[in-house]
């Protein structure tokens, strides 16, 4: 059993490691819940037009092949769709098929075919926050090392909760001592805040590095689930020429009951096959529509060949991104991560606060102080 | 921690909050519409707590 001395020091240097990372995090995590309001108010995101009372679709191959024309160098990667405005087509282009990065993104009205929008890419200053919130400018090590700092601050956060008993065990919950000194303050502050929001902080901490580990997991899943799925294909060669890209959205959508097209790979992207689509289902309840199912559709013949359950650790991923981002109950939810996000910031503040303030006290003399005989014998 | 069955008043507020914020997290992935009022309730709850004992000189 650790004494509280050994807690304290845990808390300490956790904290102190991960809080000035964090409050980068919290800061820049600020505007990115508000990402897409942020991205209709700049006219980055254009709504398709009202008023056009038509469930007429184009077909999909007259929206590739204007995104192909826009772009003729580059490759279709992906098609994507949003649960939320089922009048768009998102296409995704990258320099080839494969490439990590994409070279733009588009979106389409789905009953005209019209060009709605290109999202910019790596610009602008929402480009820099979410650079600096996702990997430090410095790629998937960043990525890796902000989780790293997402995993002290889960010890940091635990032992916290350790620390809250002794300290609050003559106090009523939530006194807030204004009337003696300004480090009494800070301290109840930071009690207060720290245990009512510990389990929206753990959550959202936690969620973080899940989602920190995106890569790793998708490229795990790529090698072995999805890459057993296409063994059989590995073989043959045939021909690039496919069949409408219609073909495969339509059988996509009706390979699975009550799921729909959420993205569709296209052939030669890591997330599909070489000769196959690899096409991504959503549910249609609030929480089967944040997972997945895959379906592989072979590109020569338009029909389903395999599909599968994803596992447990990629579906986890799927179910942490709503739990980090709070975009999965409208505006109210948001404005709540905003002002548990302002808290969390407070927190991490008066606990850099308390530090400063008596960094050449030890602790234990500190904590007897606080505490009294009672405590002091007990470390 | 030897204290957490000794003080169990100590704990009956952090654990309100924790169960109120877990639920608040969740109804919202589970339901829309209800589930969203749910977890808007829940989840105002720690920040009107915090905001009401910051404020409350004395």
């Amino acid at each position: 059993m650790l004494s509280l001395k050994h807690w304290a020091c845990i808390h300490k240097w956790t904290s102190l490691i991960c809080t000035l990372f964090m409050l980068l995090l919290c800061l820049t995590g600020l505007p990115l819940i508000f990402a897409d309001e942020i991205d209709q108010a700049l006219g980055r995101h254009i709504n398709p037009p009202k008023g056009l009372e038509t469930q007429a679709r184009v077909s999909v191959d007259t929206i590739v092949s204007a995104a192909q024309r826009l772009r003729p160098k580059d490759a279709v990667q992906f098609l994507s769709t949003d649960a939320d405005e089922k009048d768009v087509w998102f296409v995704r282009m990258g320099k080839t098929v494969a490439a990590d990065e994409a070279s733009a993104f588009y979106s389409f009205d789905a009953r005209t075919g019209a060009l709605l929008g290109e999202y910019p890419l790596d610009t602008g200053l929402m480009n820099i926050i979410l650079r600096l919130h996702i990997d430090l400018f410095a790629g998937l090590w960043g990525t890796l090392f902000l989780g790293l700092m997402g995993v002290l601050l889960m010890v940091s956060l635990v032992s916290g909760v350790v620390l809250y008993a002794p300290f609050m065990r003559k106090l009523a919950f939530g006194t807030v001592r204004y009337q003696q000194s300004s480090r009494l303050l800070w301290l109840d502050w930071h009690n207060l805040i720290g245990i009512v929001t510990l389990i929206w902080f753990l959550v959202v901490g936690f969620t973080g590095v899940v989602n920190t580990l995106a890569t790793p997991i998708f490229s795990q899943w790529q090698h072995s689930q999805l890459a057993q799925m296409l063994m059989p294909y590995q073989e043959t060669t045939l021909s690039d020429v496919h069949v409408p890209v219609q073909t495969i959205v339509s059988a996509a959508n009706t390979a699975i009951a009550h799921k729909t097209l959420s993205f569709l790979a296209f052939p030669g992207n890591p997330f599909a096959g070489k000769h196959h689509f690899v096409a991504y289902l959503q549910g249609t309840t609030p929480l089967t529509a944040k997972l997945l199912t895959p379906v592989i559709i072979d590109a020569h013949t338009g029909s389903v060949v395999a599909s599968a359950e994803l596992p447990v650790y990629v579906t986890a991923l799927l179910i942490a991104k709503p739990l980090h981002f709070g975009d999965y109950g409208g505006l109210p939810l948001k404005i709540i991560w905003a002002l548990l996000d302002a808290l969390a910031i407070w927190l991490l503040v008066s606990g850099l606060v308390l530090w400063w303030k008596k960094r050449n006290t030890p602790f234990a003399g500190r904590m007897a102080t606080q505490l009294g005989n009672s405590a002091h014998n007990s470390l | 921690m030897n204290n957490v069955s000794a003080s169990p008043k100590l704990w009956t507020m952090p654990i309100v909050l924790a169960l109120l914020s877990i639920g608040g997290l969740t109804s919202a992935l589970l339901y829309n519409g209800f589930g969203d009022a749910v977890s808007w309730l829940a989840l105002s709850v720690p920040i009107i707590v915090c905001v009401r004992f910051i404020l409350k000189k004395g």
